[in-house]
């Protein structure tokens, strides 16, 4: 079974000891862990500076096809990546699928005044859109899901306590999916299969940081069709990166 | 099925095996009963919990239920009790007290061991809001000393009920009881001082039950703590144990390390304390 996990990351952590750090140690771990790709960041773009961070992340990547970038966006307010156009211009010519917003710690809001210009050209070219629970409120979630239906919105970091209001947002939006580095409510995956189907659950790990192997437990140990597994391991993912348009703005 | 030496644990995993069918004991050291208000957990009853163990191959689960931790410990108690005897061999039972009613503690002890069958001890400062060092908990460290049982505390660092270094002073004053501190204090910096005052004191044991503790968290606790004081547990129905088992069998740790935390440590606290055979 192929697993392709959503929720990964390169670079140094400040605040905890991680099990590695650099590309190499990521490829070991992956090899390790049975991971054949993943979607990763840079903890630089989240910790330091999002431009640098992305940019280190593309020269850190390079070469390693199995390693998918995942860029570290801010909203166009003080030009810090140029205007909306000018961004995605930059995730085009980088081949950028899919990017991730930190608006607690990097101090915006994702409300329509500030981040409206920039869903709205993500969502024109069906971009996938990650947030940890921890960085976005659920009416947050539930308005750019609503606004913005193009987008396929991912929410990592879950939580276990989480099951009321994220079964109100999978019935209310289509294009909203769950990641499993956290969704560790007893049964919480049972239960998501059984009302919503297995199309709106994708691999995640939350590596470095976070433990890998309570994921892909919860992947194995699960009692569903093959199909479903497979839908959730990375068939879903896939899906959602080939959706998005990236061809059609290269310069 | 006999154990087999030097398990390919990733393998195990990945083929979704129950784990008892592959000879690791497991005994699930911190576990629950029933639902909660603040947040719905799908089928919490004792007969599902049963299944899902069978299918993870889990042997027993030593539960306290929900309304035992605080809401209405004595409805809570026979709660635990109904489901020990419901499924025979597969729970052990936790007691609980309610320390706002200091004479009410020791006989509500009294009736849940010698009448309701539980024989374990369970405690949770936070949700009762009362300090593990306050003078009502003074009944339950005699009880336990008596009845050479073992007392699970739920343990947080930076709480001011139950952060890991309140219970140096009664690790010390009871030698006899052991104390297991449940989440390993909680956080890295709670680890940090359970895994010091487990390194000092042999009758501190720290367990693994918690929703976003790293990989490499559980290897620093078990390597520095050593797996014959660490014990699996899950919050179970709280938490999905399937994460709390990738988490373990997934490490660097050695087989052996692996198979003492999953249950063989757990199983010979149980038969010192004579509440295994």
């Amino acid at each position: 079974m192929i697993l392709f996990d959503v929720n990964c990351a390169i670079g140094p952590w400040p605040s905890d000891r991680v099990r590695y750090e650099t590309v190499e140690g990521l490829l070991a771990e992956m090899e390790r862990l049975g991971i054949d790709r993943a979607l990763v960041s840079h903890t630089l773009a989240r910790t330091y500076d999002p431009v640098q961070g992305n940019q280190i992340l593309m020269q850190e990547i390079a070469g390693h096809k199995q390693l998918i970038p995942c860029w570290t966006l801010l909203p166009p307010s003080c030009g810090e990546m140029g205007g909306v156009e000018s961004t995605l211009g930059d995730l085009a010519q980088a081949g950028i699928r899919a990017v991730r917003l930190y608006p607690q710690e990097h101090t915006f809001s994702l409300a329509d005044w500030q981040c409206g210009d920039l869903f709205a050209a993500l969502a024109e070219r069906r971009y996938v859109v990650l947030f940890d629970l921890a960085q976005a409120n659920w009416s947050e979630i539930e308005h750019i899901c609503q606004t913005y239906p193009e987008l396929a919105v991912i929410v990592t970091w879950v939580g276990y306590r989480q099951l009321r209001p994220l079964f109100a947002l999978l019935q209310r939006c289509s294009n909203l999916y769950c990641d499993l580095s956290n969704l560790s409510t007893y049964l919480g995956v049972e239960e998501v299969l059984s009302r919503f189907g297995s199309e709106r659950l994708v691999f995640g790990t939350g590596l470095p940081i976070a433990d890998p192997g309570g994921p892909i437990a919860r992947v194995f140990y699960t009692d569903a069709p093959a199909a479903d597994i497979a839908a959730i391991a990375h068939g879903n993912i896939e899906q959602l990166l080939a959706c998005v348009q990236v061809e059609e703005v290269v310069p | 099925m006999k154990a087999i030496a030097n398990l390919d644990w990733m393998a195990l995993v990945r083929a979704g095996t129950p784990l008892n069918q592959a000879g690791i004991r497991v005994i699930d050291a911190h576990a629950h009963l029933g639902g909660y208000y603040n947040f719905y957990i799908p089928r919490p009853d004792a007969q599902t919990m049963v299944q899902v163990m069978d299918r993870l191959g889990v042997e027993k689960a030593c539960i306290s239920s929900i309304p035992a931790c605080g809401a209405d410990v004595p409805r809570g108690n026979e709660m635990t009790a109904a489901a020990v005897s419901a499924f025979p061999g597969r729970f052990i039972g936790y007691a609980s007290v309610n320390p706002h009613y200091p004479d009410r503690v020791r006989p509500e002890l009294e009736r849940a061991f010698d009448k309701l069958g539980l024989s374990l001890i369970k405690l949770h400062p936070t949700i009762v809001e009362y300090p593990v060092t306050g003078p009502a908990y003074e009944p339950v460290w005699r009880f336990a000393s008596e009845r050479k049982t073992v007392v699970l505390s739920h343990s947080w660092t930076g709480t001011s009920t139950c952060a890991p270094k309140q219970f140096e002073p009664l690790a010390k004053a009871h030698p006899d009881v052991v104390f297991l501190l449940g989440h390993s204090g909680g956080t890295p910096a709670g680890y940090v001082e359970s895994i010091a005052l487990a390194q000092k004191y042999p009758n501190i044991y720290l367990d693994l039950c918690r929703s976003e503790m790293s990989s490499t968290w559980v290897e620093r606790i078990v390597t520095e703590v050593g797996p014959d004081s660490v014990l699996w547990g899950t919050d179970f129905p709280f938490l999905e144990p399937r994460y709390l088992i990738g988490r373990l069998a997934c490490t660097t740790l050695s087989d052996q390390a692996k198979r003492q935390v999953f249950g063989e440590s757990m199983a010979a606290l149980l038969r010192r304390r004579g509440v295994l055979s």
